[in-house]
């Protein structure tokens, strides 16, 4: 329970990729894949994009994004201790080969079959590291803004970039390592997703990933991950023939106990005229969570609270807290408050007596 | 649909990769020799051919009218695809007593939304091509520079020159011209394709123009499928689905093919 005695940030990420028009066109397969790894005390994301003229360059793809975040997590502290990037740079890519090479040699091909850019971010104890090689863009947002952590890295013409296979990967790969301190999310994305969401000319992401970056962090992976999902095929793939990818990751909202006013209207999007209206609702929900410390119907808790319509009860108070993961729904209408939103890392700490909710 | 999702409109309009292809065309006096039909032994004076004296031939079609029809061709097959209508951005230099830019870099779908009609060329005077191909090669290098510092990205640009007779314009030109491309294929910033039109082309010239690969000698009647080619390539390239250092390579088998199936 005790959340904010912990020193560790909670990270949470979602990901997604989709075909892009001209493969789907031309029968052939998504050659964009993502990969997002956990250990206890680190969380690693990477994207690839396998290179369009490369015949196998999917299980390239694959191949890095998961060595890669393996391998990060694993020598985290080793790679961020390092006095020069020169050395980790040469570890990573020598590693990513060597993996490579069995993938060619599992699939009877030639290294260069299977090229493909590389984005990863990895998270351990507040402090970060990112690597990226060829095109894709890496932002984060810090103080409700969206920044460039590393923009594309093209050849002279569209269409060009640097692969991991590349005669020139160790010169092309950005190493970039810093605190996470007041870093709320980042966001990895192919040159696919890139050409609605970042402006080459200005070094701008689209703002509307912010948004997407809030509400994981208020949310959970379970509730983003279909948005994210629609997002890509319903909007970004739209823009584009090229296929598309995009993992958000984001340091995840507080308990609701930690909450100061702002917080409290920014995660309800509580826009009150007054700040005492405000105010009140931060009670409302706070009495609805202590009385869901037990498990209740929403009938029983719309009368505890002195209500009277419970449908407008649900939609005005219950719906926004099991949104936001503060409550869950567990069965014929009956509630109950969650320690924490749906973190897997506190999963001991959860007081739900098992017991009991197995008896509901 | 949950309220979350982005939808297209929060999403910026993406800026496509532009293609740039420069025509570089020889509109001298023989381009108005006359292929196919029936010579007269009668001169007039013509206006359509810059007051030239001219022999009447009855039918047939002159070297200018198929290519202007090959050109028209290639609009065509590009503005079929949707995406390559928009990238193919097509220039057109012509070169005869001197050069002459007939169209800067233009999408082959024009703003009311129909194809581009291809301009009508009247041929005349000699054949100034290191003029015309150092006028080519200065529009392309102003159009990557033009689009780059909008944040579009540019492919590899095409350079096409099509001749039927030899420079006899200002010769350091052409010595300048060749070294230009030299360079810039040598550095895969370019890609070049000098074709010979007819039996009166000056292949050896050409040939000094394309480091890379020969240039072909054409018959009139392969004009057709050689920009149908083209516009084939140019959809390839536009769909992104190709390593942008490759511009197709034309091989000698496929314009031999073209004639046989004519």
């Amino acid at each position: 329970m005790e959340l904010n005695n912990k020193q560790t940030d909670i990270w949470v990420a979602v990901q997604g990729a989709t075909i892009g028009k001209s493969h789907i066109q031309d029968n052939c397969v998504c050659q964009d894949k993502t990969f997002v790894y956990e250990t206890s005390n680190a969380l690693a994301v990477a994207l690839a994009d396998g290179a369009g003229s490369a015949k196998l360059s999917h299980y390239g793809a694959e191949t890095v994004t998961r060595k890669v975040c393996k391998l990060l997590c694993e020598r985290f502290d080793e790679f961020y201790n390092s006095n020069t990037p020169m050395p980790v740079k040469n570890t990573i890519l020598s590693h990513l080969l060597k993996a490579l090479q069995d993938t060619a040699i599992e699939n009877q091909c030639e290294l260069s079959d299977l090229a493909s850019t590389l984005l990863a971010v990895v998270i351990s104890n507040k402090r970060f590291l990112i690597i990226h090689l060829g095109d894709g863009v890496i932002a984060y947002t810090k103080d409700d803004e969206i920044k460039v952590a590393s923009s594309p890295k093209n050849g002279e013409f569209a269409n060009t970039t640097y692969f991991v296979t590349s005669s020139c990967a160790l010169e092309m790969m950005k190493l970039v390592k810093g605190l996470a301190t007041s870093i709320n999310g980042f966001i990895l994305m192919s040159d696919g997703s890139e050409a609605s969401l970042y402006s080459k000319q200005r070094n701008e992401v689209a703002p509307v990933l912010q948004r997407l970056i809030k509400r994981l962090g208020m949310t959970s992976p379970e509730y983003l991950q279909p948005v994210l999902e629609a997002s890509l095929k319903d909007a970004i793939a739209k823009k584009t023939r090229d296929d598309c990818s995009l993992i958000l990751v984001s340091k995840h909202l507080k308990a609701y106990d930690e909450l100061d006013d702002t917080e409290v209207n920014d995660y309800f999007g509580i826009k009150a005229k007054r700040p005492s209206d405000a105010k009140k609702r931060k009670i409302r929900y706070q009495d609805i969570l202590n009385a869901l410390e037990t498990a209740k119907s929403d009938k029983e808790l719309c009368e505890l609270m002195g209500l009277k319509n419970t449908r407008n009860f649900i939609k005005t108070w219950l719906a926004p807290l099991e949104e936001l993961g503060y409550i869950v729904k567990m069965g014929n209408n009956v509630y109950k408050r969650t320690i924490h939103p749906r973190c897997s890392f506190f999963v001991e700490e959860q007081p739900i007596n098992m017991e009991e909710e197995c008896d509901e | 649909m949950n309220r979350d999702t982005i939808i297209t409109d929060e999403l910026w309009t993406p800026r496509e990769a532009v293609l740039p292809v420069c025509l570089c065309i020889d509109t001298s006096g023989t381009m108005a020799t006359t292929i196919g039909g029936r010579r007269t032994g009668k001169y007039v004076v013509s206006k359509d051919y810059g007051n030239q004296l001219v022999e009447v031939v009855e039918g047939g079609t002159s070297r200018v009218e198929i290519l202007e029809k090959g050109i028209q061709k290639f609009y065509d097959a590009i503005f079929a695809d949707e995406v390559a209508r928009l990238t193919v951005l097509v220039s057109i230099v012509i070169f005869n007593d001197k050069a002459k830019r007939v169209q800067n870099f233009v999408p082959v779908v024009k703003q009311d939304g129909q194809v581009r009609k291809t301009p009508h060329f009247i041929p005349q005077g000699e054949t100034a091509m290191g003029e015309g191909i150092n006028m080519a090669l200065d529009l392309l290098d102003r159009c990557k520079k033009k689009y780059k510092s909008k944040g579009v990205d540019c492919y590899q640009p095409w350079l096409i020159v099509m001749s039927d007779g030899m420079n006899n314009g200002n010769p350091l030109e052409l010595t300048i011209a060749q070294e230009r491309i030299k360079n810039l294929v040598s550095c895969k910033k370019l890609a070049v394709y000098p074709f010979g039109v007819g039996k009166g082309a000056d292949l050896n010239q050409l040939n000094q123009l394309s480091p890379k690969q020969k240039a072909f000698q054409l018959e009139e009647t392969q004009m057709d499928g050689l920009f149908k080619w083209f516009a084939k390539s140019a959809v390839q390239i536009s769909s992104g689905c190709v390593d942008g250092y490759t511009s197709p390579k034309l091989e000698y088998y496929e314009v031999v093919n073209w004639a046989e199936g004519l």
